[in-house]
């Protein structure tokens, strides 16, 4: 029912509660965001709608929940909105955003006290929470000619990497000087001093629209993923300088495969990378980028080919009906929008026809 | 054959890499989403969206070119015509084709100048249908436009043949 439903509905994108009993997925058609209790992993058809969010008027481009149960949804109608769930109910809080245009990117810092949402009309906002007049603040950076499409905040929560249509990257600082409690104050790795807000630390020309950016967890290195479908790492000295690598030798141009719409990193020597290939494929990156497999079967896939066991596969082949192959009953037909980590070895994707993947690492 | 092989191989290939698109929003309309390649030259906000052309030729009078932009892309073909009936058949059935651009989906109803056919093809095009398959029917339209046509014009040649022959055969019979 829920597989089916989400198939005629469409899908943009999804996101995992914390303690991944929960996904929230952003439905095309309808505009509105569903949060699903998640019943078997790979069975969709097990999945229970508890609660929908109806706020936003147009396409929800920006889901992301937060490490203390909050919710961010932007949306193509300009619309920004935070939720709180308190007694099991999904409340609203009011969010102060002076923008113009689409919410394209967005995402939570690590420590759940403020986020980022990256716009059509060529800035960033990043929004804190005022305690005394109990609503969402922002402050804006504005440093691009074009869209930010992508952002990411690094683990110290102190400095975020945006990337937009202007073909460039930008690492700036994020420190809300009006609300120290935004600030996780127990870091002690890179950019702990950092103590201003929008002051620009690393500006990259990259010859294509960014797509998407991630740090590792310990925070010294970051990738970022070109629509020429390129994957570029750098890494960071000890004092937040960034390493020039004028030869390109941590740059991975996989020259057969389509440009990548996400990256992630699963670990500080790991990173997957999902897009028009409509297959993940993984990359070792430690010391240096490197392609290591594409990962062709999807969960389903795997668990479909035990349970048909050896007499109805021989049926099959000798009732001369031709096999589907996984791709066509199991895979992504479209380009992978959206990865998430389920667990440290299990992966989701899910594209826009509704069809929601997950891949063993 | 050879030829129109590794032409139409060409535009394979750049179509696979300028088919990435994906669903983006206007930056000058708020609210709305326009296909960027259409807009383009009409706002300088807008021109990092919009990438260059690219052009194949395969003669001077046969050609292609493909306009990509981050959430649309539009290839026009340019007919071969060496003479005047050539041309007249190719404006036909251009014609023909673009009056029924509403059943085609990716074709556009009026071509750019300077070309005889142009398709606009959109994200939300790639979301119903394979991209395989769009691109093997642009592909199969390269590979049988020049066969369809010189079908026509034989066919226009016999048809001129056998009027004539009626006519001068009445006249001879008078």
């Amino acid at each position: 029912m829920t597989e089916s439903y989400l198939k005629q509905q469409k899908l943009v994108t999804h996101t995992w509660s914390p303690d991944g009993q929960f996904v929230a997925l952003s439905i095309k058609n309808t505009s509105n965001a569903d949060i699903y209790k998640v019943g078997q992993l790979e069975k969709i058809g097990t999945w229970q709608k508890v609660s929908t969010l109806k706020d936003a008027s147009q396409q929800i481009n920006v889901l992301s929940w937060s490490v203390d149960n909050k919710i961010l949804i932007g949306s193509d109608d300009r619309s920004v909105y935070v939720y709180r769930n308190i007694n099991n109910t999904w409340s609203k809080d009011l969010v102060i955003i002076t923008n113009e245009k689409a919410i394209l990117s967005g995402e939570w810092a690590p420590n759940g006290q403020k986020c980022v949402v990256g716009t059509a009309c060529h800035k960033a906002f990043v929004l804190f929470f005022e305690e005394k007049n109990n609503w969402w603040h922002n402050q804006q950076i504005n440093c691009f000619y074009s869209s930010v499409t992508a952002c990411r905040f690094h683990p110290s929560g102190r400095v975020l990497g945006l990337g937009s249509t202007d073909q460039t990257f930008k690492l700036v600082s994020c420190v809300i000087q009006e609300n120290q409690n935004s600030e996780d104050q127990s870091y002690t790795g890179l950019f702990k001093d950092i103590k201003t807000f929008g002051e620009i630390l690393v500006t990259i020309n990259l010859n294509g629209w960014v797509n998407s950016i991630d740090f590792n967890q310990s925070g010294n290195k970051f990738a970022v993923a070109a629509h020429t479908g390129l994957i570029k790492q750098y890494s960071f000295n000890n004092d937040g300088s960034l390493i020039v690598d004028d030869e390109d030798k941590n740059a991975s141009y996989i020259k057969e495969t389509k440009p990548f719409n996400k990256i992630l990193y699963l670990n500080d020597s790991t990173l997957v990378g999902v897009g028009y290939d409509r297959k993940p494929v993984l990359l070792n990156c430690d010391p240096t980028l490197k392609f290591t497999s594409i990962i062709e079967k999807c969960l389903a896939a795997e668990g479909e080919v035990q349970k048909s066991g050896s007499i109805a596969a021989a049926k099959q082949i000798f009732s001369g009906k031709g096999q589907k192959t996984d791709d066509d009953k199991f895979g992504h037909q479209t380009a992978i929008n959206s990865v998430n980590k389920v667990s440290d070895n299990l992966i989701s994707t899910s594209d826009v026809n509704g069809i929601i993947n997950f891949w063993r690492i | 054959m050879a030829a129109v092989q590794v032409y139409s191989d060409a535009i394979r290939k750049t179509l696979e890499a300028t088919l990435c698109l994906r669903a983006f929003p206007s930056e000058i309309i708020e609210k709305q989403s326009k296909p960027e390649i259409e807009l383009n030259g009409y706002s300088s906000k807008t021109r990092q969206l919009v990438l260059s052309p690219i052009y194949l030729c395969r003669s001077e009078k046969e050609k292609c070119v493909i306009e990509p932009s981050i959430n649309s892309t539009r290839i026009s073909f340019s007919i071969k015509a060496l003479d005047e009936v050539d041309r007249l058949i190719g404006e036909k059935f251009a014609k023909y084709l673009a009056v029924r651009a509403d059943y085609f989906e990716i074709l556009r109803r009026k071509p750019i100048p300077g070309y005889d056919i142009s398709f606009l093809i959109l994200d939300s095009h790639l979301e119903k249908y394979n991209v395989q398959g769009i691109i093997n029917f642009i592909i199969d339209y390269v590979e049988n436009i020049d066969k369809d046509l010189s079908d026509i014009k034989l066919n226009i040649n016999t048809q001129a043949r056998i009027t004539a022959a009626c006519f001068v055969g009445g006249l001879a019979n008078q």
